[in-house]
């Protein structure tokens, strides 16, 4: 009873199991910008579904949850286009260096050892610096933070670059390259890492473009519709790996979660939802450490796997 | 003379002996049942249950193979990186391993007249002789773990399964009893042909072998759905990104908040 037949990923699943995974992982997409494929992959790889299809799908489903997202956001006046335009070029850029570097890696061998452990290093500097400082944020005035923030040396030398201009729903001024080469690297990482890259553009945002969090929130969202518009496209084109079954049923779950998502984000301040976010992103970080620590239950794997 | 008076008995006589001694030979593969034949994966497949029911002699053991073409496969070996992690680590091919194989044999029951465990594996049959017969690109001495690891990435699949003692006799009269054998289909199985085998076996000799085709198809949405992805991937990419942004407006029409809620 409630199973469908998923043609491409070649088994059957439960229909409210899948449609209450996607609410939950929409409600994260909602709350902090992120494309949730980090839990969503895993746990479709779990049920049953085979890792190549699990990740292709997840970005069609994604389609939809940031869909709802951004809209809910914009309303919200948390999304920055000028600033979501330029991360989004450099990210397409980037996203096309990083897969001919990755082809470099590979050939010179044990590439994924150097991926996975950057990954993991990277996720717990993150994850750790977010979760201190915004611990410390939420301990001190605000105003303090702020003045603080003036005085640092990266914002007298970014202050210095060229091509200076306002990006109003950010309430920031910053040089057209600062955007344009923090995404070139963060689709550069995102290709090598395999990932959506919304954990490493939302901590990005933060901390190297200043802005709000919940500006960050919206505009992150708005640039992953696009980045999962291209990869959906991309993947059903050559590797056929997209279960538009699946993902139906995924983002039925997701487009409604991302609404709730979207209106608690709204509640939290933003300090609040970094140290949220902070703490999902060392739990990620735990995960793919442990997965690395514990003996593997089959010495086997399929290519494209995790 | 005396040939032309007894050329007639002999010839029916010889004819009904003829005649008898093929519907001995052909009891047991006329009174074999398979059902279906046929399976359709349609819109709620979730798998199913193929019955394989007949006769068998009385002190005989029965097993019954569904498997499926034979292919070869590339997979990530695992192996622990500087001594501690664990990473994938190079490829190794299989060769001549079946796509599905699921086997299940009255051997392991209590009434079971086969006392050497090694029977199936001597009759070319279960997952023992599957590992002896595949060929693997790897050095002799993985050879044997890495069959065994690849037969339990199978079973984890759902794609390989083996169930010792789960067919059913009863018994007919002195010289021969009905089996069943109730064979769970998992809904892992893809479209194609496979062969239903069943083995009648005396003292550890096969003594009957028969074969039938199952053909497992798509029909309705699935069939759409696989066809439009592989034979116009183009269109299907794009339908289904038109579709998710579709769901995502509609989510944002009937559950979204109305404008003007302001920015923080």
């Amino acid at each position: 009873m409630f199973h469908l037949y998923l043609p491409i990923a070649g088994n059957s699943v439960n229909v409210l199991l899948i449609f209450g995974l996607g609410g939950l992982v929409g409600i994260l997409s909602g709350i902090f910008g992120v494309g949730g494929g980090f839990l969503m992959t895993p746990l479709l790889i779990m049920i049953g579904i085979p890792p190549t299809v699990a990740a292709a799908s997840d970005s069609n489903q994604i389609v939809g949850a940031s869909t709802s997202g951004t809209l809910a956001h914009y309303k919200m006046g948390n999304v920055d286009f000028k600033m979501g335009m330029l991360l989004l070029i450099g990210g397409v850029a980037g996203g096309t260096l990083g897969v001919q570097v990755i082809k470099v890696l590979r050939q010179m061998g044990n590439a994924d050892f150097l991926i996975r452990i950057t990954y993991v290093l990277m996720l717990g500097f993150v994850g750790s610096y977010m979760f201190i400082e915004s611990l410390q944020a939420l301990r001190k005035n605000r105003t303090s933070a702020k003045i603080q923030k003036k005085k640092s040396k990266y914002a007298q030398l970014i202050s210095k670059l060229p091509w200076q201009t306002n990006f109003e729903k950010s309430g920031v001024r910053l040089s057209v390259l600062m955007p344009l080469v923090l995404g070139i690297f963060v689709g550069i990482l995102a290709a090598i890492m395999g990932v959506g890259g919304g954990f490493i553009m939302v901590p990005v945002m933060v901390y190297l473009l200043r802005m709000p969090m919940h500006v960050v929130v919206g505009t992150s969202l708005f640039q992953i519709l696009f980045t999962c518009v291209d990869v959906t496209i991309m993947q059903s084109y050559s590797n056929h790996t997209v279960d538009f079954i699946l993902a139906l049923i995924l983002l039925l779950g997701s487009t409604l979660g991302a609404q709730f998502g979207a209106k608690i984000s709204k509640r939290l301040k933003g300090d609040q939802l970094k140290i949220l976010l902070a703490s999902l992103v060392l739990i990620v970080m735990a995960k793919m450490l442990l997965d690395l620590l514990l003996t593997p239950h089959v010495m086997l794997a399929f290519i494209g796997g995790h | 003379m005396i040939w032309s008076r007894i050329r007639i008995p002999v010839v029916i006589m010889v004819a009904s002996f003829i005649w008898h001694l093929q519907l001995a030979c052909s009891t047991e593969p006329a009174t074999t049942k398979f059902e279906p034949n046929l399976i359709a994966i349609g819109t709620f497949f979730n798998g199913t249950q193929l019955t394989v029911s007949g006769k068998a002699g009385v002190e005989n053991d029965v097993a019954v193979v569904v498997s499926g073409k034979q292919e070869e496969l590339t997979l990530k070996k695992k192996g622990k990186a500087l001594g501690l992690l664990w990473m994938n680590q190079g490829d190794v091919h299989f060769k001549k391993v079946p796509n599905f194989y699921i086997l299940y044999s009255s051997i392991g029951r209590m009434e079971s007249a086969a006392t050497d465990p090694n029977t199936l594996e001597k009759l070319g049959i279960g997952f023992e002789y599957l590992k002896n017969e595949m060929e693997i690109g790897a050095p002799a001495e993985e050879r044997d773990s890495l069959a065994d690891e690849f037969l339990k990435l199978k079973q984890n699949q759902g794609l390989y399964a083996s169930h010792p003692g789960e067919i059913s006799f009863e018994q007919k009269n002195e010289k021969e009893k009905s089996f069943i054998a109730k064979i769970w289909i998992p809904p892992q199985i893809s479209a194609g042909e496979y062969q239903i085998r069943v083995i009648e076996i005396h003292n550890g000799h096969t003594v009957d072998n028969l074969k039938n085709q199952l053909s497992v198809k798509e029909e309705g949405i699935p069939l759409m759905l696989s066809s439009l992805a592989f034979n116009h991937s183009l269109l299907y990419g794009f339908f289904a990104v038109l579709i998710a942004v579709a769901a995502g407006l509609a989510m944002d029409f009937f559950f979204g908040t109305g404008k003007g809620g302001g920015a923080h």
